[in-house]
């Protein structure tokens, strides 16, 4: 019995123990509970030397230490933005085209104009350095290395040299006028003329430009585009035909031109700027320069090609006795997508001093379509109711791959249509050539990436000219590779 | 039994106590210190398990804290990050684009034999810029480069055609501005537009690098130099095997690289070159180069001047110690022979080239203009020429110390070296077959000096001694002592 008692308080106590000792451990767990788990950690590490030093002494430091390191980048970039805006931004672009043009003649067009001359080498190469300074200016110098030094009367080439392109300084921002713009630039007037040339569906601009369109001069313009109307209007004052070898006139008499443009986007679609419908009304009143024995102006064009030579020019037309002359054109521009169509016509109004010979009015006109079969879009600028760049939707490249494979980027694919016609029969000097010409040009622009492009250009063109009639016909091919920066 | 049961009662009321004060423990309030209410003292494990909770609290609140603060460091970094990946994209959607330039003045002093002024003229001793270059270069979308680099140091001529063309006044020359297609399967890279067809191993190398302030005699007279063109190029896996062809422009003038004729005929002319013995190990510092060129040229019909001066720029028309060439050429051909050993600092390079001239019907006989020249370089300071493995042929040194010479804190004058290189070249080249003008033949040495100042930057001194031989008789001796200094960037 006493065995058995003895047996009992041990078994007792054993089991009583061993609950108070699962008791006290859970008194200790319980409050924990919530805790961190690093405090745990530290806390089941107890037994080994306690420590309630917070843990993130170490943790803190060092975000302490990139907190001051982002303050110091911030401060910096927030000096340098300072800085920055504080002198004028320059970035370097520039453009190579490189050309080859191949002449057919018939025999009696041959016999008229003399024989066109094939061509190959730079049509163009610029170097242009532009950029803004203290927020509202900007500025642009761009020099062409394709050119030619003339005689004074910028009629006789002597040799190669530079020409002025792009040569201005603008502000920007101002109220009611928007925008001034000071120096060597193109004047507001015709659609066709207003984009670089990269950024023209054809390699070359149609006669109609080159007979009558003044480009480039030097002058003084105001632009302003009032987005919610969808109006852009532009309206200057230039020296008129400015030689761009050197802008720059040393005479009495200045020979002022005043221009003006007025565009107007009825339908543009915002959502995918795929989409535009652009109107456009555009006038010009140019004096003519009094110098004696001097034919002020001469009318020219040649059939959508730079080469060929003197021969190449089926139009020239002018006066020697221009008292001043008046140009007006009208624009129409429907991107739709893929599809573009593009057509204006403009009329320039030649004033012989004195009512020497009678009043003259030469006319052009053309119409133009597009397609991308790749899917992209013409890039219509708003703000300057012209063309920009072509975004590419898959960039050409054409590689070999690790496994020998060739993959290829097509890049965008474009055909293009073109109808130009122009009428100088009014003009009577000089009084053998009254010419007109009507061209049909074909194209194919494949855009490598939105800064290369290589194009294909065919050209028929149809002569007349006053007295003979038909003077045949000129096939032109012509090839381009162009990049620009 | 009845052990049992009170065994079992002791054991529960031990637990019942134990939980209820742990029950307690649990609802006291942190922030009170001492025992809990109706506990009159703590036991350690209580004091420790109390002291554990303030410490909890107290981290949590530090923990907020920092995580706040690490929670804003997170967020700048994911905006930088997102800001740096945007112009990322943005400069992959433009053309990049980098400046580069040149200026190398250069400074001759000539010294004539008496025979030698009466045969040839007084050559003038000059002053002033070789070369004076921009230019830009860049990649578009990887696939497309360019390259637009004009000097400012050449003339305008009039519109006549051919080299008899006059100087109207001062005026810029194109140099590369092409257009450059690569990784293309097949032909490897294609360039459109202006650059200098692959003729010759001198010529490809440039002024700006080659061992000389100038090249050979023959480099000058016939080496077709810059054309408008179009060429591919390609190297073989292992960069040891480099070919070249292109067709080009024949003879443009590089005032306005433009031709208006009916007659658009092309020059042909291709290259290969051959790594027999490359040095892996040690990039450029050892190579065996064999290479070979050829080139099918139109004439026109018209007459073609071959002139060179004795390895310099300066002198005026007199120094044309070389001046022949033919009256009607239909067309002519060059070819070319390449060797280049390259020996850590040393390096022998050698060409033997040939004009054959084939004149138009009823003209001169067909005729052969003969050159070759040896050159030896050896950098003093260890140096070797870089080797470029696109195209085969040599670039520049890089110092391997670049100069300097400065006073140091303690006002002692620390220097160092740059690069330091002696070289010597023989060159001949012989023109006595041709019938137009002189039948000119003349033998150069070249002793030079080039010190490299940094890879961009470099001083030579060349001395030639030039004898030149007219008609079969001796043209006496000239000498030329020529300073350059260049920079590029």
């Amino acid at each position: 019995m006493r065995r058995f008692f003895v047996n009992v308080a041990f078994g007792a106590l054993a089991v009583a123990w061993s609950i108070a000792g699962s008791a006290t451990a859970q008194a200790q767990t319980e409050p924990r509970v919530g805790a961190p788990a690093d405090l745990r950690l530290l806390s089941d590490s107890a037994t080994s030397g306690f420590s309630i030093a917070p843990p993130a002494v170490d943790l803190e430091s060092r975000v302490g230490e990139l907190e001051r390191a982002l303050q110091k980048a911030d401060e910096k970039a927030e000096e340098d933005r300072r800085r920055a805006a504080g002198k004028p931004s320059a970035a370097v672009h520039g453009r190579i085209f490189t050309d080859v043009a191949y002449f057919t003649q018939s025999p009696l067009n041959k016999t008229v104009y003399g024989n066109m001359v094939n061509g190959a080498g730079f049509r163009s190469a610029r170097l242009a350095v532009e950029g803004k300074a203290f927020e509202i200016t900007n500025y642009k110098v761009e020099i062409e290395f394709v050119g030619g030094i003339y005689d004074i009367n910028g009629q006789t080439l002597l040799g190669d040299g530079i020409q002025y392109k792009d040569v201005y300084l603008g502000v920007s921002d101002l109220p009611y006028i928007g925008n001034v713009r000071v120096g060597h630039f193109k004047e507001p007037f015709c659609l066709e003329e207003q984009p670089d040339e990269q950024f023209v569906t054809f390699m070359e601009r149609t006669m109609m430009n080159q007979l009558l369109v003044p480009s480039r001069n030097l002058g003084v313009m105001l632009f302003d585009y009032q987005e919610e109307r969808r109006v852009l209007w532009q309206a200057g004052i230039f020296a008129n035909n400015i030689p761009d070898t050197i802008p720059r006139r040393d005479n009495d008499d200045l020979g002022a031109a005043a221009t003006g443009r007025l565009v107007w986007q009825p339908w543009y679609d915002e959502a995918t700027d795929a989409g535009v419908l652009h109107l456009g009304a555009a006038y010009s009143y140019r004096q003519a320069l009094t110098t004696a024995g001097v034919p002020e102006a001469i009318f020219r064009a040649k059939p959508n090609t730079d080469f060929g030579g003197n021969a190449a020019f089926v139009i020239q037309a002018g006066r020697p006795d221009l008292a001043d002359w008046q140009i007006a054109g009208a624009e129409l521009a429907f991107i739709y997508g893929p599809f573009s169509f593009q057509s204006e016509a403009i009329a320039g109004m030649l004033n012989p001093r004195n009512g020497a010979d009678p009043e003259a009015t030469i006319r052009g006109a053309y119409f133009e379509l597009s397609y991308f079969l790749t899917g992209e879009h013409r890039n219509y600028v708003r703000k300057e109711g012209s063309f920009g760049r072509v975004k590419v939707a898959e960039n050409f490249f054409r590689v070999r791959a690790e496994d020998e494979s060739i993959y290829t980027g097509a890049g965008a694919w474009q055909l293009a249509y073109r109808y130009d016609y122009v009428d100088a029969m009014e003009a009577v000097w000089p009084t053998s050539k009254r010419e007109l010409a009507g061209t049909n040009t074909f194209g194919l622009s494949w855009y490598l990436n939105p800064y290369t492009r290589c194009m294909f250009n065919w050209v028929h063109a149809d002569c007349d000219r006053a007295g003979i009639g038909s003077t045949g016909w000129v096939d032109i091919a012509m090839m381009r590779v162009l990049v620009d920066f | 039994m009845l052990a049992i049961l009170i065994a079992w009662l002791a054991v529960w009321s031990v637990g019942i106590v134990a939980r209820a004060q742990s029950a307690e423990m649990g609802q006291t309030d942190p922030q009170t210190l001492g025992p809990s209410a109706g506990a009159t003292e703590w036991t350690l494990d209580e004091r420790l398990a109390d002291f554990e909770r303030r410490a909890a609290v107290a981290n949590e609140e530090a923990n907020a804290v920092t995580e706040q603060r690490i929670a804003v460091l997170e967020r700048r970094v994911r905006l930088s990050r997102e800001i740096a990946i945007a112009e990322k994209e943005k400069a992959a959607g433009k053309s990049a684009v980098s400046l580069s330039g040149r200026a190398l003045y250069d400074f001759a002093y000539f010294t004539q034999s008496s025979v030698n002024q009466a045969t040839y003229g007084n050559m003038l001793d000059g002053s002033g810029p070789r070369s004076i270059r921009i230019g830009a270069a860049g990649r578009t979308y990887d696939t497309i480069s360019y390259k637009f680099e004009l000097d400012f140091n050449g003339g305008v001529y009039d519109n006549t055609p051919g080299p008899s063309s006059a100087l109207l006044g001062a005026g810029i020359t194109y140099r590369d501005v092409y257009i450059g297609f690569t990784d293309l399967p097949m032909i490897g890279n294609l360039w459109v537009g202006h650059y200098r067809e692959p003729y010759s191993l001198e010529t490809i190398n440039g002024p700006l690098t080659i061992m000389f302030m100038e090249s050979t005699m023959s480099d000058f007279e016939w080496s077709p130099g810059w054309n408008w063109g179009v060429m591919a190029f390609d190297q073989d896996a292992d960069r040891r095997t480099f070919w070249q062809a292109g067709v080009f422009q024949n003879d443009l003038p590089d005032t306005l690289p433009q031709r208006l004729s009916d007659n658009l005929a092309c020059a042909l002319t291709t290259r290969i070159a051959h790594l027999l013995w490359y040095d892996e190990s040690a990039p450029d510092r050892g190579l065996l180069h064999l290479g070979a060129s050829y080139s099918y040229r139109n004439g026109f019909g018209n007459a073609h001047n071959f002139r060179a001066r004795p390895n310099t720029g300066f002198g005026g028309s007199a120094a044309f110690i070389i001046n022949n060439g033919n009256p009607n050429l239909a067309d002519y051909q060059l070819f070319g022979a390449e060797f280049a050993f390259a020996y850590g600092a040393l390096l022998v390079e050698s060409e033997a080239k040939a004009a054959v001239l084939n004149p138009a019907a009823g003209g001169n006989p067909e005729a052969t203009l003969r050159a070759y020249h040896i050159q030896f370089g050896y950098l003093l300071t260890g140096e070797n020429r870089d080797y470029d493995r696109d195209r085969g042929f040599f670039g520049r040194v890089v110092p391997h110390q670049n100069f300097f010479r400065v006073r140091d804190e303690n006002g002692d004058i620390a220097t160092s070296l740059g690069s330091w290189e002696i070289a010597y070249r023989f060159d001949y080249l012989d023109t006595t077959e041709a019938y137009w003008l002189n039948r000119d033949l003349a033998a150069t040495h070249t002793v030079g000096l080039n010190w490299g100042l940094t890879p961009n930057c470099r001083m030579c001194f060349d001395w030639v001694h030039a004898l030149p031989n007219r008609n079969g008789t001796s043209g006496g001796t000239a000498d030329v002592t020529m300073i350059r200094v260049q920079t590029d960037f």
